[in-house]
């Protein structure tokens, strides 16, 4: 006998093992997967129609806006008021208006300059991103937290 | 006498261009103005004693707020403030000039932020109120990043459960 002839024997006898855990799994992923990317893609459709705020990162711009309840800086792409720009890391004191927002984990600064207005922000996930926004363009119904900000800093500099 | 010329000299400029900072820092802690005085003179304190040298201004600052912080723990810790219940100023309305050289529109906030546990309170207050970057924090406090911004998170989290719920 060879052995061979017993490992033939074996195999036989043995029954083929199926991972419970794994049973499914792929098929299950691949459903969430779409059902992700669907939802996703109805939810870059109407931010884009409303031009609103809205909880959660969503692409647009330069990068992702992360994951936060807080607002979408990177909205600034495609806005004809708002243009991003250097951050100059200016002082709570150089500012003429500033928000402290804790429990959303960001802060607001601004300055009035000749027609604009230079805003900072600052994330307490370490990103800091800058904005130069031209206050003639901001439509006055504007949800958007950055043409507020920076309405809010014109008026409060001009009374 | 040159000597001690230079010295007051020193002291003096020392006062002018950190005291205010510290004395908030100070307070936000202790929430008590006599308490948050001696921290601070005590910290200067230690600043001329030392002999090691300072780098630069950045170091300089970093020094005397993680010093000034170092303090209050000690004074909170200490056997006397153990036993006594001193008097809570951080909440009186001629105190909240005490806080910051600017308006801040969200006093409810501010006192929710005081409230934290110490550990908290530092990189939430040093981040906005004293408009801190996450780095200089991590320097100031001797953390890592990470964990500063992990306490702010969470620190945040606590912020929002004592103005829903109203406990710390």
């Amino acid at each position: 006998m060879g052995i061979e002839e017993i490992g033939v024997k074996r195999k036989a006898q043995i029954p083929e093992y199926t991972n419970p855990k794994k049973a499914g799994q792929s098929e299950r992923f691949q459903e969430s997967l779409m059902q992700n990317l669907k939802s996703q893609e109805e939810d870059n459709v109407a931010a884009e129609t409303e031009g609103s705020t809205s909880p959660g990162g969503r692409k647009s711009g330069v990068s992702m806006t992360g994951t936060m309840a807080r607002i979408r800086v990177n909205e600034a792409a495609g806005r004809e008021a708002v243009r991003t720009a250097e951050v100059r890391n200016m002082s709570y004191e150089e500012s003429d208006n500033i928000e402290i927002a804790v429990t959303e984990g960001y802060t607001l600064k601004g300055k009035l300059e000749g027609s604009h207005v230079y805003v900072e922000a600052k994330y307490d996930d370490g990103r800091q991103e800058a904005y130069q926004v031209d206050t003639g363009k901001v439509q006055e119904q504007t949800t958007y937290r950055i043409e507020q900000f920076a309405l809010e800093t014109a008026e409060s500099v001009t009374g | 006498m040159e000597h001690k010329f230079e010295k007051e000299q020193r002291w003096n400029e020392l006062a002018g261009e950190y005291q205010t900072m510290l004395y908030r820092i100070a307070f936000s802690n202790l929430k008590n103005r006599a308490d948050a005085e001696d921290a601070v003179q005590e910290a200067f304190f230690r600043y001329m004693k030392d002999e090691k040298p300072i780098l630069n201004k950045e170091h300089e600052k970093a020094w005397l707020i993680r010093t000034t912080i170092h303090i209050c723990m000690d004074i909170l810790k200490s056997s006397w403030h153990q036993k006594t219940v001193g008097l809570d100023e951080s909440l009186l309305a001629e105190s909240r000039s005490v806080y910051l050289p600017y308006q801040v529109k969200d006093d409810a906030t501010l006192e929710a932020v005081l409230k934290l546990p110490m550990h908290y309170r530092n990189p939430i207050y040093l981040f906005y109120y004293e408009d801190y970057s996450i780095q200089e924090i991590a320097g100031v406090l001797n953390e890592k990043e990470g964990t500063i911004k992990t306490r702010l998170r969470r620190g945040r989290e606590e912020v929002k459960k004592i103005l829903t719920e109203g406990r710390p």
